[in-house]
């Protein structure tokens, strides 16, 4: 299953890590290191579908671990006199892909992992808050400002929070038929 | 004005169109496959349909210190009387009489299925068919928010009647300070008979409030059976890699077939093909493999299964490199669609597998396997392994075919939560169904909490 969804699913997973990174070789990596997560873990999937969803989690999950090292390499940079490198962001390209992914670039990396995996993975406040280790305060918080800022820049419009966010594709379903340790609900 | 989801679901889409064509390489998908080692969400059931009796005798023929290691040895089916009248197999005139190993009450203990100490010499006298489980029972906390820790793993050796004796147990509390970081052994391999089993250590650590367990797979080693003694051992941890064919050389891996040995590619099923969207599911001989096609690929579209056209197609290797197989049979609403992974070779033209029952409206990509089936060119029959838990929904099923048995993994998750999953096994010639290692049983609590129970297993060479 690792294989088939390493090597059919690869696309689309990418292009999902760009949302996150803007960048192809950071969400590459991001890829690589979310389908080890993944495959390493107790899940077993029926389909490639399924073990797909489970992976675009652990790729968000995954960015913002790696934010969090990025951020004490930083720090640690500065400490040694060292300059610190701004995260960089792919534009290349026009058309709606970069617009997309420039505007979610503008957003603070816990904003944009909070909005995409709110409304790309239609995830609720509780399990964003579980999957990124941020508090549900954090994310409620972080969501109306990044889709306020989404909106603003790419001229779209949204639901507000606490509202439910209406399910608009086969991908999120599948995303709910996905089981994952410990995000078992009691009525499972 | 355009929705935020849809843009975003839209450049998503438009970004993946752009990257078609992207693929890691050999070497990253290798390195990616050493990383990692798969365990299993197991399925929730119900308290285990097969309950020991009180008292149970076990005769050990003769003929097992003799060396005759052909069959399954006789173990009794558990009765109610103190000791079993039942004659061993086969005896011939000058065999030592069978001793006979007398057992009390089975030991109940929460979170673990009934079973018995392991008497002395029982284990060098197995033989083919009995199996070695891991089992480390893992229920819900208290307010179903969370999984539990796992506190005991114990490895079971089980004879092929389902009775169950603790070979070794681990303390996996102890493993350090934190609480939340142990090491359980999953099984690799035994050999009836022998003392020692492979197994390969695997930490797990809880990531706190991530939701996620980091699973650092070991290396190997050897567990001693009689001790509970673990040592590291020489070799390789097993790989993912593939099947092989009955001959052992050639590989069944995700889509393509390769030479063992020499690792040349001789055809794969990889995308479109002459003959639609194919996946395989297991070897139909020893030079060609069954394969189900559609004409789109199902996964990617909103479309039902059954409006795709669904078929058995077959491949030899040259079809297999020219993608144009030979179509065994089309397969029509309400027969069984194979599913991939969980599938085995029986013989020559019989496999069994997990399927699916195709059902109009259903769409290819939220499709769960329905069952566990014995199929052949004309026919499909659903195996008891199916519907062991009736109450409970089984909808991932793994299946390892032995000689004419089939021993049967099934669990959920496909669709629902985890819970623990059962082993069983099915005699294809006498039709004999046994449950071999159940779930953890009911623990009085109103709401059945345990999610895990079996782990691993292996059955006896």
């Amino acid at each position: 299953m690792l294989e088939q969804v390493a090597r059919e699913r690869y696309p689309r997973l990418v292009a999902y890590g760009m949302l996150l990174t803007g960048s192809l070789a950071e969400a590459e990596d991001l890829v690589q290191d979310a389908l080890v997560s993944t495959f390493s873990g107790r899940a077993r999937f029926g389909t490639a579908a399924e073990a797909e969803a489970y992976v675009r989690r652990a790729v968000a999950s995954t960015f913002i671990d790696h934010g969090r090292r990025r951020t004490a390499e930083r720090k640690a940079l500065v400490r040694a006199g060292g300059r610190a490198v701004p995260h960089a962001v792919e534009m290349t390209g026009g058309g709606l892909a970069p617009e997309v992914e420039g505007a979610l670039a503008r957003l603070a990396p816990r904003e944009r992992a909070c909005v995409v995996l709110r409304h790309m993975e239609d995830l609720s406040v509780r399990e964003t808050a579980q999957l990124l280790r941020l508090s549900e305060g954090a994310v409620k918080r972080y969501v109306p400002d990044g889709v306020a800022a989404l909106n603003a820049t790419l001229g779209t419009t949204s639901p507000s929070e606490g509202e439910p966010v209406e399910v608009r594709r086969i991908a999120t379903r599948r995303a709910r038929r996905t089981t994952r340790p410990k995000e078992v609900r009691r009525d499972a | 004005m355009r929705d935020l989801t849809d843009v975003m679901a839209d450049s998503r889409d438009a970004r993946a169109t752009s990257l078609d064509g992207l693929r890691p390489g050999e070497s990253e998908v290798a390195g990616l496959t050493a990383r990692v080692r798969r365990r299993r969400v197991v399925r929730h059931t119900v308290e285990a349909a097969v309950t020991l009796p009180v008292v149970a005798a076990i005769a050990i023929g003769g003929w097992m210190l003799m060396g005759d290691r052909t069959g399954p040895p006789p173990v009794t089916t558990p009765t109610p009387s103190p000791t079993s009248t039942e004659p061993s197999p086969s005896p011939s005139p000058e065999e030592t009489p069978a001793p006979e190993i007398v057992l009390g009450d089975p030991i109940t203990e929460p979170g673990l299925p009934p079973y018995y100490p392991m008497p002395l010499g029982l284990l060098d006298r197995t033989g083919p068919g009995w199996v070695l489980g891991t089992y480390a029972p893992r229920a819900f906390d208290v307010d179903f928010s969370r999984w539990g820790l796992p506190e005991t793993e114990v490895v079971f050796l089980v004879s092929p009647e389902g009775v169950r004796f603790e070979a070794a147990r681990f303390d996996l509390a102890t493993v350090d300070g934190t609480g939340t970081t142990w090491t359980e052994h999953e099984l690799v391999s035994w050999q009836a008979g022998a003392r020692t089993a492979v197994v390969q250590a695997v930490v797990y650590t809880v990531v706190t409030s991530s939701g996620t367990e980091d699973v650092e797979p070991g290396g190997l080693m050897t567990l001693d059976l009689l001790t509970g003694v673990v040592a590291p051992t020489v070799g390789d941890p097993p790989s993912d890699l593939g099947v092989l064919n009955s001959r052992g050389d050639l590989r069944l891996g995700t889509g393509a077939v390769t030479e063992v040995g020499t690792g040349t590619v001789l055809g794969s099923l990889d995308g479109e093909t002459a003959s639609g969207w194919c996946e395989p599911v297991a070897w139909w001989t020893a030079d060609s493999i069954l394969a189900t096609c559609v004409d789109d690929d199902g996964y990617n579209l909103d479309i039902p299964h059954l409006e795709l056209n669904p078929r058995l197609v077959t491949f030899d290797m040259a079809q297999l490199a020219s993608g144009e197989g030979v179509i065994l049979r089309p397969l029509a609403e309400g027969e069984q669609l194979p599913m991939l992974w969980g599938s085995d070779q029986v013989s020559d033209g019989v496999v069994v597998v997990q399927a699916t029952t195709l059902t109009p409206g259903v769409l290819a990509a939220a499709d769960c396997p329905s069952g566990v089936y014995l199929l052949t060119g004309e026919t499909t029959e659903r195996l008891p392994a199916s519907d062991s838990h009736p109450d409970v929904e089984l909808n991932i099923f793994e299946a390892d075919a032995i000689g004419r048995t089939v021993y049967v993994e099934s669990t959920g998750g496909c669709s629902g939560g985890a819970r623990p999953s059962i082993l069983t096994s099915y005699d294809l010639d006498d039709a004999t169904f046994i449950e071999l290692i159940g779930p953890p049983p009911r623990d009085g609590q109103a709401e059945y909490r345990w999610i895990q129970g079996l782990t691993s297993y292996v059955v006896g060479e």
